[in-house]
């Protein structure tokens, strides 16, 4: 469907409530809120409390950021401090510059 | 019945008229699976010889999904399905002494040595009990490691494993509400929903490792597009009528169609627990 075509569906992987799960929690939302304009979901799954969903999408470690819609499907590994990879590994920071490039044009 | 050597066929008696039961008697394993396929609702109690053909026609009962009462004729020690336990542990006085051999066919079936064949008759309540017993300890939780009912165990692990968010946080666009799309656009929104849920029923059963990801993908369509769920529940029986009718066309019964109340159960859960966990922001 063409409108959800700017559909953002991500899952973030955490191992209970460590601080470095609460740090991307809060980093995602961040970005999420501030920075990404269009529509999301995000679902955040304790992989302690659901083995068999962090098998099926082969996680290896957490927390793990996984970017299921848009394809192609894209994992960040980490607290998710650096922001930059996160808009990167989003596709977000491409998109930014591709609209940037539009205006201009 | 499913007797396949002759030696022992002498021995069998007539069934005495005072049981309620009709025996029918089988050599032929072939025959004797398509029987219990196409009658399977008929039939109160399995008994058959242990032998190799047996072992290959257990999982396909299996496969079809068929479970029955059933009594393991074990004719020799030598024959028992498992060398390692001993002749006694197939002594109908010592029923409960190999439960901890795997169940050869399912947990409630009953091992009995077929030179006494005579009392196999009076075995048959013993053994449709002790199916019976299974199928409530099912419904109350504590089903057995082994895994009697597939379909529906299914479900309940899928669910239980699947749905174990923690929160959702979302922001939708009212936009792409179904209720404020113009009509041509909601006309091909409920196509792809039709679509999609096609895909996900055909495959239900037979998941393709994929199947998953299709249920997330018509979830995840149905919670941006706020999708009134009375919609997804005719679409299924747009479905399930349009099956039906196929069915009888091609003169089967259509009762099988009653299992994918499975699939609507599975996506309608999905659903709810995605907008039971949300965190909610302005829309």
């Amino acid at each position: 469907m063409s409108a959800l075509k700017k559909t953002y569906v991500l899952k973030l992987y955490v191992a209970g409530n460590t601080p470095n799960s609460v740090r991307a929690l809060k980093t995602l939302k961040n970005i999420l809120e501030n920075e990404f304009q269009g529509v999301y979901a995000l679902k955040v799954i304790d992989v302690l409390k659901s083995p068999q969903l962090a098998e099926e999408d082969k996680i290896l470690a957490t927390p793990t950021l996984s970017k299921i819609l848009p394809p192609p499907v894209r994992k960040i590994i980490g607290d998710l401090s650096d922001r930059e990879k996160v808009l990167i590994g989003l596709d977000l920071l491409y998109e930014e510059l591709s609209e940037e490039e539009s205006d201009r044009g | 019945m499913l007797i396949t050597s002759a030696d022992l066929a002498q021995f069998l008696v007539p069934l005495p008229e005072t049981e309620p039961y009709q025996l029918l008697k089988f050599n032929d394993p072939e025959d004797f699976l398509n029987w219990v396929r196409s009658h399977w609702q008929q039939i109160d109690c399995l008994i058959v010889e242990f032998s190799p053909v047996v072992a290959e026609i257990i999982p396909l009962l299996h496969q079809s999904g068929i479970l029955l009462p059933a009594i393991i004729l074990v004719s020799e020690p030598q024959w028992s399905p498992f060398p390692k336990g001993n002749s006694s542990d197939c002594n109908v006085g010592d029923l409960g002494a190999n439960l901890s051999d795997p169940p050869f066919y399912h947990p409630a079936e009953i091992r009995f040595l077929s030179h006494n064949l005579l009392e196999v008759f009076k075995t048959i309540n013993l053994a449709m009990s002790r199916f019976l017993e299974l199928a409530t300890n099912f419904q109350s939780g504590k089903q057995s490691p082994e895994d009697p009912f597939p379909i529906h165990q299914k479900l309940v692990n899928k669910l239980r494993e699947r749905l174990g968010y923690l929160g959702i946080y979302y922001k939708r666009d009212p936009q792409f509400f179904l209720r404020h799309q113009s009509k041509e656009e909601r006309d091909l929104t409920i196509d792809q929903f039709r679509s999609h849920y096609r895909y996900i029923v055909l495959n239900y059963f037979s998941p393709p490792p994929e199947l998953n990801e299709k249920i997330d993908e018509f979830v995840n369509l149905a919670f941006f597009t706020d999708i009134p769920v009375t919609h997804i529940v005719e679409i299924h029986m747009e479905l399930m009528d349009e099956f039906a009718k196929q069915l009888k066309l091609e003169g089967r019964s259509d009762e099988i169609l009653l299992d994918y109340r499975l699939t609507l159960i599975d996506i309608i859960a999905h659903l709810c627990e995605m907008y039971r966990r949300s965190i909610p922001r302005d829309c």
